[in-house]
């Protein structure tokens, strides 16, 4: 009888071990706290191996193992844009009231002390934007993605003073190519610059979405009562938006534009998926009938940085759903991946920073830099599926591995 | 030594002695208790890893605090007395506290739990020691190991069958691996726990 005991006791004792991790639950609890993440709400770009994100209102570092101060943000007229080789970009308001910049080096910033005016003026960067007066710029924001493309709306002094008309109010839409950066950090290129729609929001890469003469995809309406269009570029170099027009008449439940890309835009209705292609129409994506209930929130993009193909992840109530690009293809279907997340594993996505291997890194809002991990194999549920976790260098390869360029 | 273990003796068996010639309870009385509270981090024991102190106290974040908050804890309990002063039982607990980063951390006790009862009657001092099988989870794994409690209360009987109480405990989980010895560490609780008890 005793050793009946001892036998299911060391059973169950070996089954429950850990043997994926080279420390014990506890050990894992005392150094999991040791990374004390903060809130992460952007994510600039990576300078020296490290990071560089705004958290709980200001700006910080990562290096792979614990998230490093390094200025203050809170009250200040300046904000980070992005970081690039060995600089972080700032912009800030003018006494005139427009947007001007300026750059810091890592150990040029106090995380104790605001950046002096005379700092900025030493260290002042100008913004080259295609074909307009950069002096002239009144408002601007930056959207970046993942660390590849930095995606700018912005509104010049003069923009739509003569237009009376909403309609008719324009924007400008850019695109700042990391690469075209002047080596001596003292300026940077906006190019690609479109004028569009005042209404327009950047909804992907290289993707606009409009919403045309008055028109909107009204929650709860069952019908589209006016045309709504979308806009894309084929490619970053294109000089125009190429449009696509879903007609009135288009049932719409809800409106949520969830991703868009290329030629193709994926909105969220009532929970399922709806892809609009050039044809306009709309078109059910049926991940095999899943009825998923959204997030607040909850988009996720994540470019394969080699060949900029397409990988959407959503998050739904209790997971995290990624397809590939490959669902466009009927004769090649890939089933979704279904990651099931708990509630303490809750994702706001911050930020996609890369992948090594099957996988990848995500800069989240809350518990810091999590990855997903894919696998190819199929379950007995006939769904592919994947896991999530904090990350930890010690298993998931070095910080480094993950970043654009080291792909 | 002796003289301090035998007054501590004394101290606990003294209110026994006393009252000892009109115990409440019989050979095959039961007793069921609802256990809530909250439990604090004490300690904890690290001697394998070299970039940590061997031993941290406390909640808090800092490298010399345990690095877990204060959590929460549920419990229920059946005790069946073997004389009108000893009782033994089970108790299936549930506890759980967050690490610093917010993720959360869970204990499940799986306890055989032996009560001496010295002070008895509408008013009663139970110790109690517990011991068995814990399961705890944090973040994707999870391990089992073993478990002990050390509890004294106090509790008043509003009527013949019906009890609150008061309780406070030490709660210590060793994480124990045959092979992988730079994984073990304890862990100890302190519970400040409620409980609502039924006699029969």
């Amino acid at each position: 009888m005793k050793k009946a005991i001892l036998i299911i006791l060391s059973a169950l004792m070996l089954l429950s071990c850990n043997l994926d991790s080279s420390q014990g639950i506890f050990q894992q609890i005392y150094n999991d706290s040791k990374k004390d993440y903060r809130a992460i709400q952007y994510v600039h770009g990576v300078i020296d191996n490290k990071i560089i994100l705004t958290a709980d209102n200001a700006l910080y570092s990562f290096d792979g193992s614990a998230m490093t101060k390094e200025a203050i943000l809170v009250g200040q007229h300046y904000s980070p844009i992005f970081a690039e080789k060995d600089s972080i970009y700032f912009q800030y308001t003018t006494n005139d009231g427009n947007v001007a910049f300026f750059s810091a080096k890592l150990n040029e910033l106090d995380p104790t002390k605001p950046i002096t005016s005379d700092f900025i003026k030493e260290h002042e960067v100008t913004a080259i934007i295609d074909g307009h007066d950069t002096a002239q710029i009144k408002q601007i924001t930056f959207v970046i993605q993942n660390l590849d493309t930095i995606q700018v709306n912005f509104s010049l002094v003069g923009d739509n003073s003569a237009v009376t008309d909403p309609n008719d109010k324009i924007r400008h839409y850019g695109v700042v190519d990391r690469t075209l950066i002047a080596t001596d950090g003292k300026s940077f290129t906006i190019s690609n610059v479109a004028d569009v729609q005042s209404t327009f929001g950047i909804v992907g890469n290289s993707a606009l979405a409009v919403y045309q003469e008055d028109s909107e995809m009204a929650d709860g309406s069952e019908y589209l009562t006016n045309e709504i269009a979308f806009f894309y570029k084929e490619n970053f170099s294109d000089q125009n938006f190429n449009k696509i027009t879903v007609a009135t008449g288009n049932k719409v439940d809800a409106d949520k534009i969830i991703a868009g890309y290329d030629g193709e835009f994926l909105v969220d209705m009532q929970g399922h998926f709806y892809n609009i292609e050039e044809e306009g129409e709309l078109g059910r994506i049926d991940l095999d009938s899943n009825d998923l209930i959204p997030r607040k929130n909850n988009k996720l993009l994540v470019f394969d940085d080699t060949d900029k193909k397409l990988k959407i992840g959503y998050l739904y109530e209790d997971g995290i759903y990624i397809n590939d690009e490959s669902y466009k293809n009927s004769n090649n279907i890939h089933e979704p991946y279904v990651l099931d997340i708990s509630i303490e594993n809750d994702l706001q996505t911050a930020c996609w920073i890369g992948k090594n291997g099957n996988k990848y890194l995500f800069a989240t809002q809350e518990n810091g830099f999590r990855i997903i991990e894919l696998s190819d194999t199929k379950e007995s549920n006939g769904k592919y599926t994947g896991s999530i976790h904090q990350y930890n260098a010690e298993n998931d390869g070095q910080l480094s591995d993950y970043f654009p360029s080291s792909t | 030594m002796k003289k301090a273990l035998r007054f501590l003796l004394i101290l606990i068996f003294l209110p026994g002695m006393l009252f000892a010639a009109e115990p409440y309870y019989d050979k095959g009385s039961q007793i069921f208790s609802i256990t809530a509270g909250v439990t604090v981090p004490m300690m904890y024991y690290n001697p394998y890893e070299e970039e940590a102190p061997d031993l941290t106290f406390f909640p808090g974040s800092d490298e010399n605090t345990t690095r877990h908050t204060v959590g929460g804890i549920g419990a229920i309990s059946y005790q069946v007395f073997l004389n009108p002063y000893f009782a033994i039982g089970g108790h299936l607990g549930f506890q759980f506290d967050f690490s610093v980063s917010g993720t959360v951390a869970t204990y499940v006790p799986i306890y055989v739990k032996a009560t001496y009862v010295p002070l008895q009657g509408r008013f009663e001092i139970p110790i109690s020691l517990g011991a068995g099988l814990l399961y705890t989870s944090f973040n994707d794994f999870s391990k089992l190991t073993f478990g002990c409690e050390l509890e004294v209360g106090a509790r008043y009987f509003i009527t013949d069958e019906w009890g609150l109480g008061l309780n406070a405990s030490f709660h210590v989980i060793p994480e124990i691996y045959s092979s992988e010895k730079t994984k073990i560490s304890t862990m100890m609780f302190m519970p400040i726990t409620l409980t609502v008890s039924y006699r029969h």
